[in-house]
Parts: structure tokens; sequence; C-alpha cells
């Protein structure tokens, strides 16, 4: 039982993956759709993700995330065939149909037992009334007594149309379909009855027939093998393909048979030849079924004898010889009216595209993120132990156990940095999914935006990826509704009607940069100052500079919208934001023009987990410095005058401080008098362009740095981002440069 | 043991009545067959209690067909009774409901 709910929730992790793959996708496709409506390409792929999700929900018995995504699907069959065209309220449409399938699928996927909410159905059900407008425009309708109402036809329905209007046609209204599953299915991880269930629901049987014929008795049988073999009479309004489709993860496991309704006697000649039962067993199941009439099927089965092509050949010897085979099974496939070129046609396209599929599969390996993190976890344990490991190499002084000490440190760099880019991922994709919020929310403010990406291919951590994403969310729905003005505004100062906001990362030393910029109205310093004494940030008195005035908008509780908008303005925002940003150790700093535009600047560490430290010692503790900040080191000059802490680097003034006094250490005073004569170093770190120097007692050199996070009680200390493991055991703090540039500068 | 036959003294010795366990998946197939082959070379009468059976999927219903094939070759007698809905959602997905002899409630 317990490998059974595993294997389920394995099925459902991949549904899950998929379906939320499949929905970004579709979004994406739909806001291109709306610069390029025409293009048949992408409304094939629209098309397409959307028919893969309703697939897959099908397998699962979701029924609520089948029957909305069919009409949906079947607005967008018809975009594809042409019978109707994109406006405006279409993409909307179809994009909120989007939304709701995605929650849909979220429903099942959390709850499935439960039914649907209330307002979950509302939406649906108000979505589907305008789906089914799209659907019930006129067509032209093809005399026949097989149109379908509302569902729209296919190519292959009108086909099948077509063919039934001609002779020779069985009287039959149905689809009759004939599966045989392989032996292995079920030892596949797949129940045949899960098919017939989905093909129940896209349409409904009219009779169904399980044969028995291959089933062995209990002696024989191997319980973990599949032996039925099924005859259905179904009345569905679907294409060709969608019943094809319900198979489409069994099409190599077993034999499938799809004659449309009102197929030629002779598709049916030939099923009857191709089965694997005896031919009488078979027609007395059609029969029965009612698929063909008794007098149908004795035309047929004197149809096959009649066919059985009789040649003359003259050879070489001018006699005739006498050739008699069955038809050829290219020409059967032709005769069937199954098999018509358009359909080899789809065939053809659909392995191709499987191909193209397994080509990208090679490519990409999914693998769980949690292995993942273990993964790294353990190669941060094997960089500390690699480090104890040469540390002792190194006391022992012995010049071969140092070499090889020294390989394995080189190689184990290696490792480390090889899994971290494991889970580097490119920041696009989160980029990507503003351009819908941008679209719904200047359509709801009125506004023209225009959303302008670059650097979408910046590799950065997963995680950092994923919890980045809110606040820039945040700061892009702030910038439309306080930064972006009005057309009119817009077109009154000289401006373009169409704003641009730009989104763009970038690498720089060792930091991911990513910059959201608007050309929109600017922060206004005096509505700035004005509120922030009314909120009793600041005094009256107090003179701030440009940049402290901009900080003020992070200050929490600090609100400048007049108007509180569902969008943004409640005064809860621009701090969350900076403190989300601070938590991935990361910091935000705004530089902003009035009238002219904002811009954000955010800095993030590559990566949470392993870093290049620089350890240095002040008193009896070590600490690491972050060996990207790190500029250089030089020597403290102590006979220089101590005019404030302020050190002349090369013409340059550059603020420094000491390390044992800001971590108060204990020895450090008391070190101070040990120090008399030895020289104290200072390191040059930089930081978003600026300098300043940390004041140690010692350089003990590079170290890679697993970093650890500190406890809870530790959280809200100032100046320590992290605890590492040192190659003697130790710890050691890393220091939080970035917070202690706010003491210097 | 998925299957368990019920002690009932009022039976005749050539005939039982099976109690059939919750789980008739591929999971426990081979588990399945074992007792049915085990109580078959014993009996000549079976009754299948269906009523703890809450899943079912084609493997679990071909051991049925298989059984009842056998049965008939053999001239033995297999029987169902309270059939549980999942059992019956399966019979009438196929429509093998036919298939089967019942004893239908009273």
């Amino acid at each position: 039982m317990n490998d059974e709910t595993n294997y389920l929730a394995e099925g459902l992790q991949i549904f899950s993956e998929e379906s939320s793959e499949l929905l970004q996708q579709s979004e994406y496709i739909l806001l291109k759709l709306e610069d390029e409506p025409d293009s048949e390409e992408l409304i094939n792929d629209l098309f397409r993700t959307i028919h893969t999700i309703k697939g897959s929900a099908g397998l699962f018995g979701f029924d609520d995330v089948v029957s909305f995504t069919h009409v949906a699907e079947s607005v967008m069959g018809r975009l594809r065939d042409k019978e109707i065209f994109f406006d405006d309220d279409l993409i909307g449409l179809l994009l909120d149909s989007r939304d709701q399938i995605s929650q849909l699928v979220a429903h099942v996927l959390d709850n499935a037992e439960l039914p649907i909410s209330d307002t979950l159905k509302e939406t649906g059900e108000g979505l589907l009334e305008k789906l089914h407008k799209y659907l019930t425009t006129e067509t032209p309708i093809t005399s026949s007594g097989l149109t379908s109402k509302t569902v729209p036809k296919t190519l292959t329905d009108i086909e099948t149309e077509l063919e039934s209007a001609e002779s020779e046609r069985v009287g039959n209204d149905y689809w009759h379909i004939s599966i045989r599953f392989n032996r292995n299915v079920l030892a596949d991880g797949m129940d045949p009855l899960s098919f017939l269930r989905y093909l129940n629901q896209i349409g409904h049987y009219i009779s169904i027939t399980t044969l028995l014929t291959d089933l062995p008795l209990l002696d024989d049988i191997n319980p973990e093998e599949s032996y039925l073999g099924f005859e259905i009479s179904l009345d569905s309004n679907g294409s060709k393909e969608s019943i094809a489709d319900v198979f489409e993860f069994v099409k190599e496991d077993c034999q499938l048979h799809i004659l449309p309704p009102r197929s030629k006697l002779s598709g049916y000649t030939s099923l009857i030849d191709a089965l694997p039962e005896e031919n009488m067993t078979i027609g007395g199941i059609l029969v029965a079924s009612g698929a063909l009439t008794k007098e149908e099927l004795l035309e047929a089965l004197e149809y096959q004898n009649a066919h059985t092509v009789t040649e003359t050949i003259e050879n070489d010897n001018n006699e005739s010889v006498i050739i008699q085979s069955k038809p050829l099974l290219g020409n059967v496939l032709v005769e069937k009216s199954m098999t018509d070129i358009t359909t080899i046609d789809a065939a053809l396209n659909k392995q191709e595209k499987i191909k193209e599929n397994k080509n990208a599969d090679q490519q990409s390996v999914r693998v769980n993120a949690e292995k993942l993190g273990d993964l790294i976890n353990l190669v941060g344990e094997l960089v500390i132990s690699s480090a104890h490991t040469e540390l002792k190499a190194k006391q022992t002084e012995q010049a071969e156990l140092l070499e090889t000490a020294e390989n394995l440190t080189r190689l184990v760099e290696e490792i480390r940095d090889v899994t971290l880019s494991l889970r580097m991922v490119q920041i696009g994709d989160t980029f990507n999914r503003f351009k819908r919020v941008v679209r719904d929310i200047s359509k709801e403010l009125g506004k023209k935006v225009d959303l302008k990406i670059s650097g979408g291919d910046t590799e950065l951590d997963k995680m950092v990826v994923e919890k980045i994403s809110d606040p820039l969310m945040h700061l892009i729905r702030n910038s439309m509704d306080h930064g972006i003005e009005t057309p009119s505004v817009r077109t009154a100062v000289g401006k373009s009607e169409t704003a641009v906001i730009k989104l763009e990362a970038y690498h720089d030393s060792g930091s991911i940069v990513i910059e959201i910029s608007d050309d929109g109205a600017g922060l206004n310093p005096d509505v700035l100052i004005a509120k922030a004494i009314e909120n009793g940030l600041i005094t009256a008195k107090q003179q701030l500079t440009p940049p402290e005035i901009h900080r003020l908008i992070f200050a929490p509780g600090f609100s400048t919208a007049k108007e509180v908008t569902n969008i943004s303005g409640r005064g809860v925002g621009m701090d969350v934001v900076n403190k989300n940003i601070e938590a991935l150790r990361g910091q935000i700093s705004v530089n902003s023009k009035l009238g002219v535009g904002t811009g954000f600047t955010i800095r993030l560490p590559l990566t949470l987990a392993i870093i290049e430290g620089f350890q240095v010692q002040v008193g009896n503790a070590s600490y690491v410095i972050p060996l990207d900040l790190v500029e250089e080191c030089i020597e403290l000059d102590e006979q220089e005058p101590k005019k404030g802490e302020y050190v002349d680097l090369r013409g340059e003034v550059m603020p420094y401080l000491h390390l044992s006094e800001v971590f108060n250490d204990g020895y450090g005073s008391h070190s101070n008098i040990n120090r008399k004569g030895k020289r104290e170093n200072i390191v040059v770190v930089q930081y978003a362009g600026q300098k300043a120097g940390l004041v140690v007692d010692e350089l003990l050199g590079e170290h890679q740095t697993v970093i650890k996070p500190l406890g809870k009680i530790f959280q809200n200390l100032k100046g320590i981002s992290g605890a590492t493991i040192l190659g003697s055991g130790e710890v050691a703090m890393i220091i939080d440069v970035p917070a202690l540039f706010g003491r210097v500068v | 043991m998925s299957f368990n036959k019920r002690e009932d003294a009022s039976r005749k010795t050539d005939s039982c009545l099976l109690d059939v366990g919750a789980d008739m998946t591929i999971y426990s197939a081979a588990d399945n067959l074992n007792d049915i082959k085990g109580y078959y070379s014993q009996f000549n009468h079976f009754e299948l209690n269906l009523s703890a059976v809450e899943e079912v999927d084609s493997s679990g219903i071909q051991l049925l067909l298989s059984l009842v094939k056998n049965a008939k070759k053999d001239d033995k007698q297999v029987v169902l009774s309270e059939i549980s809905d999942p059992v019956i959602e399966i019979m009438d997905l196929l429509d093998i409901r036919s298939h089967f002899d019942w004893i239908k409630p009273e």
C-alpha cells in the first residue's frame, strides 16, 4: 500500500510540476499573442499546452479541471482553425481562463476531496459563459446529420462529415474503438481502467465489450500482466485526435483502432483483419455492440475475401505467374477512411514532436530540490573537512602529504563550484512573469506601460530567485501606481505617452545586481520630508542629504500615496521589501530625480551556501570577510594622528574601524597592550562603489567558507551575517560588510 | 492474507465463504492469486464476499474473471455477494456484470 501511495504522490508531483510549467508557458504565449495575434505557431503552442494540461488532469480524474479546460481548449481550437480571431477581450478572457485553470489545478492538488469553493465555481461559470459565446458564433454548417452543436469542428470532424456523405458507409453514428493493451501495461504502472474512465469523459459509451479470450486460467495467469481487450462504441463530438490522445500514454503499449462514425465498410474489414481474435468473434461483437448490422458484417467479410489481390505478372519466360496476396498494409491504410493524408501528417508531426521532446529530455534532468540541498550540505561538510585535512597536513610538514592535500583541496573546490552551479537558474522566468502583472495593472490604472527586460539569462541561486520575486513584484507595482503618471499628464510634461519600466540583471563583483527603473514622476523630496515629519520619523530641524531623504521610503509605516489603492499605498511595503532583501544578505538602494524617474538597485549575493572568504584574526577570535568584497590589505600606520578614524589611501580619504571595538572583544582591549609594536592591518573592503577599512590584528588568508546560519538569539546581531567552521574545528564569525558600512560611511 | 475463509459450521464441506480484502490492485495481485489458488483446489463452491473491497484495478478484475472462467471449465461454482461500490463501478464501466453470478442482497 505504501508503494502505491508513493507512486501516486510521485505522479501527482510530476503533474503539479508539469502543469505549473505549462500554465506559465501559456501565459507567456498569450502575452506574446497580444503583440502578434496572427502567429499560427503561437496559437498552436497555446493549444498544445492547454491540451496537455487537460490530458494529464484527465488521467488523474480531476473532473473539474478537465471540464473547464475542455471549453477553453475548444475556443483555442477554433482560433487555430481560423474560425474565430483574436480581439482584445478574448486575450483577456483566455488569460482569465488560464488563471482559473491554475486555481483549479491548485485546488485539486491541495485537497482533491473537497468540492471547489463557491467563488471559484462562480468565476468558472462566468468565464464559461463568455467562452461559450466564442463557440457559438456562426460557422458554415455542413449538411450532415452529424453536426456537433457547441463543440467546434476540427478538421477531422469536418472530414468525417464529408466522408459520411459518401456512399458505402455503415449506418452507425458512433465511434468504434478497439483496444488491446499489451501484457506489460500493468507492470509499467498504468491501469487500463483509468484510460477507459477518461474516455468515458470525452464522450459516452454506447456499449463496451470486455474481451476475455486472452485471459488464462488460474494456473497460467500472471497476475501482474494485462489480458483484457475492449471493443467500445462511443458517442463523442471530439475529433479523432482527441480520442487517440486519451491513449497517448500507452500508445506504444497497446493496439488501438479508432473508426470514426459512418466509416467505410472497408475500415471495419481491416479492423476485423487486424485484431488478434477470430474474425467471427470480432464480427459477432461488432454486431452485438451495434457497430455493424448483420448485413454489413457479411458484406465486410465478403469484401475481405474479394480483396485478396490477384495479380498477373509476366515473367521473363513469358509465363504468367499469378500472385495472390492480401492487400498491402499501406494500401489498406489509405483505403481505411481512418487514415487520410491529414491524419498521416498529424501523426508524423507528432512523432517529430516526441523526438524533439526526447532531445529536450536529454538536455536536462529533473531532480528533487531536496536532493540537491542534501548534496550542497554534504559538499559544505566536505569543504570543511578538506580544510581540516590541509591544516593537519601543513602541521606535519611532509612535502608529499602536503601536495596530495593541496590536490584534494583543489578538487573539492571544483566540486563545490559545480555543485553550486547546479542550483543556479536564470532569472528570466521570474522577470517574464512580471509582464502579466504590468499588463493587468496598466489596464486597471489606465496607464500605458512598456516593460523592458534585459539580462534575463543572468544566473543566481534558485532559493534567491524564489525569494526575490515578491519584493520585485512590490517594487514594480509601486512604480506603476505611484511613479508613473497617467498618459495625459505625461504628454503635458512632454514625455511619451507610454512609460517604460526597465528590469535589468547583471553580475558585479560577486554579487548580482537587479535594477528596476521607471521614467515616471520621481520621488518628491519635499513630500517625503513633510510626510516623515508628520509620522515623527524625523524632526523639522534635521538636515538630510538627498540619498537619506530617498531612503525614508523604506521606513516602516511610510506611505506617500494620497489615496490608498488596492495596488499599493497601504504603508506596508517598502519596509517589508527592504527586510526581505536584507534577509537574503542583500541591499537595496534608491535613486530618484524629480520628474525624470526612479530607480531601485538591489544587490544580492550569488549564493546562500558557500562563499570564498578572507580569514582574519582579531584578538583570539577568527573572522571571515567575504573575499569578493575585499579590495586590498594595507598596513595601518600608528604614527599617523588619529583624526577621527580616517586614513589617507593614496590621496583618497577612507574611513576605517577597529573590528575589536565593533565586537567589543574583551581580548581586544587587553591585547591592545600586547599589540604595541606589532603592526595592525587594514583590510580595504568595497561595497556598492564605496570603500572602507577594517582594522584587524592578523591576516590569515583565503578560506572556503561554508555559511552556517546563526540561531534565533543572534538574529538581531548587527555586523555578523553568519558563522562558519574552520579547518581546526573553531567557529569563526562571518562579517556582514554592508551592515558595517552603515557605521562608517 | 487478502482472501480469508470465514469459519462457518453450517456450510457443506466442499463449500467456502471467502472475505476478500480491501486491496484488489496490482500491488497485492500476486498474493491474491496465491490465496485463490490455495482455496480453489480445496473446494467446489465459493462465495466471495466483496463488501470490504476498497480499491480494485484491472488486475483485480482479471483475477475474478479468470476464477470464474476456471470454475466454468471445472464445473465449480463461484458466486459474489455484498459487492462494494468500487467493484460495482468497475463492473459497470466494463459492462461485465453478466459474467458473474451474484447473490442479491435480500
